[in-house]
């Protein structure tokens, strides 16, 4: 393992955590690793002694295990036996004080032994031993019992010796010593300036290793009374070490303040108990089992106050590992004091499986401890909560699956224990295994991550949510509640131009932004939450994030264009309108009105045409001057409707006129262009004479620009138009004014384009390119 | 993946379940066999045994189960066997599968009826029975003495409940109780003790009551001690009234640190061999070797006086291992006995496992004390006081008032 990389490769945001020493850093670290190592030392004494005793023990348990004893002997100096109920050599009969004659054809003479088993000649489990016993003076019986009795039995069926047990246990044991070690020893070499990361690993040493080997507890224990006051001093220490590490743990300060006190009076209880051992509280009844009580209480209340009191988001993501670790080490331990008591387990099955397992589940906790202190940030914890619930899932269903099809076939077939159904068993459930895992698996990641481990769902759910969203304006909104369901987050938002346009979820404050991307051109963000604080996602989060990013920028473009067609519809309506409105007003106010006078008028002069002719003459010069009026509005009209120099001289003709115009001023303009030009389409006519009339306004106004250049061509099926100053070009951040806005809205009405690019400085140039076949509509 | 390993390691698991799920069963002797084994014990260690005539009894047992088919039929031939040793402790019973017992958890002496012990948790307990309640009837029935003990009373119904009635002292009335049975624990003794002042000094009352062989019940007894003894201690009472049996070395145990170090007591077998009791450095030896009784948890208990007198209270319900209690107090300094006769002879109560897991007991030993002297007869009180069984451990109770009375008058306490 590579902590310091692992968590470099995440974010830039945990640096500082390889600098974040805890407070029990300060200068006394030097004797600290000395007493680190002589605990350790001891640790590793006690597991490794009791390592013989365990295997002898165990060894032993499966030699013997006939269930009797010799009770002595009787007046004849003859060995008498004492059965006890239940046991095999009980139940083939033999009885209380028996005269025990001859083992396996050969008499008993040996010394006194205490347990039959000493004096029966070593074999294998399972194999029988033949006892000769006598009832009082009635005659000698023949008793044949097993090596090993019911247990021994059960081993040799399942084809394995007592050795073996008696080496796997040792074995496992030694495994489970190693771990531990190296895990301690990890934590030791990468973290010893580190005080708190010190007493963690002691305490791993001092307890797992240590304290909770089965070599201390029943063997060294029971086995040396000579040495109990030093393994109850150890078994203090075990307790000053687990508290202080309960009510330090992860900032090395005491929190709340009162847990130093009840730090320092266990540690003064550890000093007095040594010279008083009556203080030893495992010693005394029953008052001894709610002292431990009432300190496990008071290390989880300090270990909550912290969780909600002090701790920042890192901190409870540690003290979630720190409670996970502790729930099966506590599960470990229970299993293995409490349930052999209460249920009772073949001790083979106890040996082989029941035992290993425990002590593997005591295995979280360091492992959990070291992942807290060395990934500051605990990303991976939802992987292993992940398979915990999938594993423990799995073996239940299994378990219950197995149980199902054997006691279903085994009812059937009128038979138990056939290894044929135990066999097809085992095939019916390694055939469902793999798929009950992944569902299992499956399920899991849904109720933890969403959808996040089926993109394509996630994708498809996405795509049918944009297929099936009536109206444009809920597409966002849509899609943002979509990613923030199937991916099981607080928060979801999408902001177009800085602005928030739709979010499902209460904002929060650790969020990640995705750019919307669409053409190579950032379009807006989307702004997604954490699940929890301080859990970043993780490269899968990342991943379909991404994909859904490439989506939803064409969402977001689509809604953008959707709504800027709908503007643009609007706009060209309201303009012809108003086009109309002021025909109407110029015709009715102008027009109307100047031709009802003309009426009035024609009426005067017939009248006084004869009466006063002269009066007439002046009346119809009169009458003259507004006709020429009305024919000057007449023109005004029907030039905004259409330049008329267009139908005069063409468009070239007319640009060519208008170039014109700019010689009195100091602007110089050129018109490149062919001669004659095909013939356009009136719309394009009109639009290409305004693009180009606007560019030369705006070039002579703003740009300063001594030249400028115009050109005009026809290619393919467009006419281009360019329009190129030598001006000081546009200034930075200029906004587009209502005659380049004229400009693009006069192209694009066409289906062309208005471009208008700037280097700043030098020129500004505008191109259209209008395209010169118009469609059917 | 890295799932794979597991799945492997999970399915190996599983093909290793089935073979173990099954454990063999032995199957027992046959039923002809187990006669035999059983009656043969019985000839070979039974104190009664010599004056019986076994093939007498071999051909009577035969003609009571002619053709035994199973080993429960032989039951009642073992039954009659035991019916001619007479020994008032013998026994044939199936064991206990737990030390839970389904009943209604109430001791009462015979004929007399007075609850004089009610378990924990009973429903004896939980329907408000009193100690010295007087049983008139149960299910209109005065109640009936046990088989092996008739001189109490269990109520042992074959029913799943009893309807009781009850006269409460004090009272004229009588109460009616409905009783059902349920599982509680019989084999857990629960001792109690108390100071009681004299005029100059005080004593430690310690009620003894029956256990078999609970791993506290010594450590319980000397806590009480500890918690009682003081300075102003000048004298014990160990009230045995209640100890109908139980486990003699868990007894030796707890009053060990009373009863003083060395040699307490010991059996004699028919054969003549003999077997001693003894007490050292807070440990009980029987023959020899420690017994798993002499646990104590914490420190063993240590009188502020030694060899302070011992008030020793025992009566007609006092019998077996509470006998066997008495005796080891003989020729200890300073005991004197008060109360009524015991209720059998102090003897071995010698049991054997049979084949199908049946118990067969009996006496298989004669008591002796640390003098030697034999005891073939309940052992009498040195200061006979009739028992008021429904005073029984109160501050009125006659017998506790005339042990007060001695232990006063001792050099001790008179000082």
């Amino acid at each position: 393992m590579a902590p310091q990389q692992l968590s470099e490769t995440h974010h830039g945001s945990e640096d500082t955590a390889q600098d974040k020493s805890t407070a029990l850093s300060r200068g006394w670290l030097w004797p600290a690793q000395i007493a680190w190592l002589l605990i350790a030392l001891v640790a590793w004494g006690i597991s490794i002694a009791g390592l013989p005793l365990t295997l002898d023990a165990i060894r032993d348990h499966y030699q013997t295990n006939f269930g009797i004893w010799q009770y002595g002997r009787n007046q004849s100096g003859e060995i008498t036996l004492n059965p006890a109920y239940g046991e095999p050599a009980a139940r083939a009969g033999i009885l209380e004080r028996d005269v025990l004659i001859s083992v396996d054809g050969l008499p008993v003479a040996a010394d006194d032994f205490s347990a039959l088993d000493d004096i029966i000649p070593p074999g294998e489990v399972g194999t029988p031993v033949t006892l000769m016993v006598r009832t009082g003076d009635n005659p000698q019986r023949q008793v044949t019992l097993l090596r090993g009795g019911d247990e021994g039995a059960i081993l040799a069926r399942l084809g394995l010796s007592a050795g073996f047990v008696g080496a796997y246990a040792v074995g496992v044991e030694l495994i489970t010593t190693l771990l531990f070690t190296a895990m301690a020893l990890l934590i030791f070499c990468r973290r010893s300036s580190d005080g708190m990361a010190l007493l963690v690993s002691i305490t791993l040493v001092q307890i797992f290793v240590g304290t909770l080997s089965p070599s201390l507890i029943p063997y060294l224990y029971d086995q040396m009374p000579q040495w109990q006051p030093f393994f109850d001093a150890w078994i203090s220490l075990a307790a000053v070490l687990l508290f202080s590490t309960y009510y330090l743990f992860p900032t090395g300060r005491f929190q709340p303040r009162l847990t130093m006190f009840l730090a320092a009076l266990l540690i003064l209880w550890a000093i007095a108990a040594w010279f008083f051992p009556g203080l030893y509280f495992w010693r005394f009844l029953p008052e001894g089992s709610s002292i431990a009580i009432i300190l496990c209480l008071t290390g989880i209340a300090a270990q909550l106050y912290r969780y909600l009191r002090v701790s920042d988001a890192v901190q409870r993501q540690q003290t979630k590992w720190i409670v996970y670790g502790t729930t099966f080490a506590m599960i470990g331990l229970m299993g293995r004091t409490v349930l052999p008591e209460s249920v009772s387990i073949a001790q083979p099955y106890f040996d082989l499986l029941f035992a290993p397992f425990t002590r593997l589940l005591q295995l979280l906790l360091p492992l959990t401890l070291a992942f807290a202190i060395f990934r500051y940030r605990l990303w991976d914890i939802d992987l292993v909560v992940n398979r915990t619930l999938v594993y423990s899932g799995l073996t239940v269903a299994v378990v219950i699956l197995y149980v199902l099809v054997v006691g279903a076939l085994g009812s059937l077939l009128q038979a138990q224990g056939n290894l044929t159904i135990s066999l097809f068993a085992t095939g019916v459930v390694a055939v469902i295994f793999q798929p009950m895992r992944r569902r299992l698996q499956g399920g899991v990641n849904r109720l933890m991550y969403g959808e996040r481990d089926d993109p394509v769902g996630v994708m498809s759910q996405l795509g049918q949510q944009l297929e099936n969203t009536a109206s444009p304006h809920a597409i966002l909104p849509n899609l943002v509640r979509t990613v923030a369901q199937t991916l099981k987050l607080p928060y979801a938002a999408i902001s177009l131009e800085g602005e928030i346009v739709a979010a499902h979820g209460q904002p929060v404050t650790e969020t990640e932004s995705w750019p919307l991307i669409y053409q190579a051109e950032t379009i807006g963000q989307l702004v997604v939450a954490h699940r929890t604080a301080g859990e970043p996602f993780n490269p899968a989060d990342r991943l379909l994030l991404d994909n859904i990013v490439h989506q939803a920028g064409a969402a977001a473009r689509a809604v953008g264009l959707t709504a800027a067609l709908r503007r643009s519809r609007r706009q060209i309506v309201s303009a012809r309108e108003e086009e109309r409105r002021r025909l109407r007003r110029d015709l009715h106010d102008g027009l109307g009105p100047q031709l009802a006078s003309q009426t009035l008028g024609i009426d005067a002069v017939l009248k006084l045409m004869d009466r006063d002719p002269e009066a007439a003459r002046s009346l119809l010069k009169e009458m003259k001057a507004q006709t020429g009026d009305a024919i000057k509005d007449i023109r005004r009209l029907v030039y905004d409707l259409r330049p008329p120099a267009l139908d005069e001289m063409g468009l070239m003709g007319a640009l060519r006129q208008g170039a014109a115009r700019y010689q009195e001023s100091d602007l110089s303009v050129t018109l490149h262009g062919p001669d004659t030009l095909p013939s356009l389409p009136a719309a394009v006519e009109v639009a290409a004479y305004r693009i180009i009339q606007e560019a030369l306004t705006n070039v002579a106004r703003h740009s300063g620009a001594k030249t400028c250049i115009v050109t005009v061509s026809v290619t393919g099926d467009s006419l281009d138009l360019e329009v190129i100053d030598d001006g000081r070009g546009l200034p930075p951040g200029c906004r587009s004014g209502v005659g380049m806005q004229s400009m693009r809205e006069r192209a694009e009405e066409l289906n062309g384009r208005c471009i208008i690019s700037s280097q700043e400085g030098e020129s500004t140039r505008v191109q259209a390119w209008l395209p010169l076949l118009q469609d059917a509509s | 993946m890295e799932t794979r390993p597991l799945s492997i390691l999970l399915l190996l698991l599983l093909t290793m379940l089935p073979i173990g799920c099954n454990a063999e069963v032995i199957d027992p002797l046959p039923p002809d066999e187990y006669l035999e084994s059983a009656l043969s014990w019985l000839e070979a260690h039974a104190v009664t045994g010599q004056d019986v005539d076994w093939q007498a009894v071999r051909q009577e047992a035969a003609a009571i189960v002619p053709d035994p088919q199973t080993t429960a039929d032989t039951y009642p031939a073992i039954k009659y066997a035991l019916a001619q040793l007479d020994d008032g402790i013998g026994y044939l019973s199936e064991p206990p599968g737990s030390a839970d017992t389904t009943g209604f958890g109430i001791m009462a002496t015979f004929p007399e009826g007075i609850v004089v012990g009610i378990y924990p948790d009973s429903p004896a307990e939980k329907a408000g029975i009193q100690m010295g309640d007087l049983i008139e009837s149960a299910d209109g029935k005065p109640p009936q003495p046990e088989t092996y003990h008739p001189w109490i009373t269990t109520l042992s119904s074959s029913g799943n409940n009893a309807d009781l009635l009850i006269r409460r002292e004090g009272s004229d009335a009588s109460l009616s109780v409905q009783l059902d049975t349920a599982e509680y624990n019989t084999s857990e003794g629960h001792p109690t003790g108390r100071k009681l002042p004299l005029s100059s000094g005080s004593v430690v009352y310690v009620d003894l009551v029956a256990d078999w062989g609970s791993r506290d019940y010594p450590t319980r007894v000397q806590k009480i001690l500890r918690d009682e003894d003081d300075g102003t201690t000048c004298g014990w009472i160990i009230d045995l009234r209640r100890n109908v049996s139980g486990d003699i070395w868990s007894y030796l145990a707890a009053i060990g640190p009373i009863l003083g170090e060395g040699e307490v007591g010991g059996f004699v077998y028919p054969d003549g061999a003999i077997e001693d009791w003894s007490y050292r450095d807070g440990k009980v030896f029987w023959a020899g070797d420690e017994r798993g009784e002499s646990y104590i948890r914490g420190s063993i208990f240590v009188p502020n006086h030694p060899d302070l007198p011992v008030a020793l209270l025992f009566g007609k319900l006092t019998h077996d291992a509470g006998e066997l209690v008495a005796v080891a107090f003989q020729g200890r300094a300073n005991v004197r006995t008060f109360g009524e006769p015991t209720a059998g002879v102090p003897h071995l109560n010698l049991h054997t496992p049979l084949s199908d897991g049946a118990s067969l007991g009996v006496s298989g030993a004669v008591a002796r004390d640390r003098a030697g002297k034999l005891y073939d007869e309940p052992i009498s009180p040195d200061e006979k006081v009739i028992i008021d069984w429904r005073r029984l451990g109160r501050p009125d109770d006659p017998v506790i008032m005339a042990a007060q009375e001695w232990l006063a008058a001792q050099l001790v306490c008179a000082q």
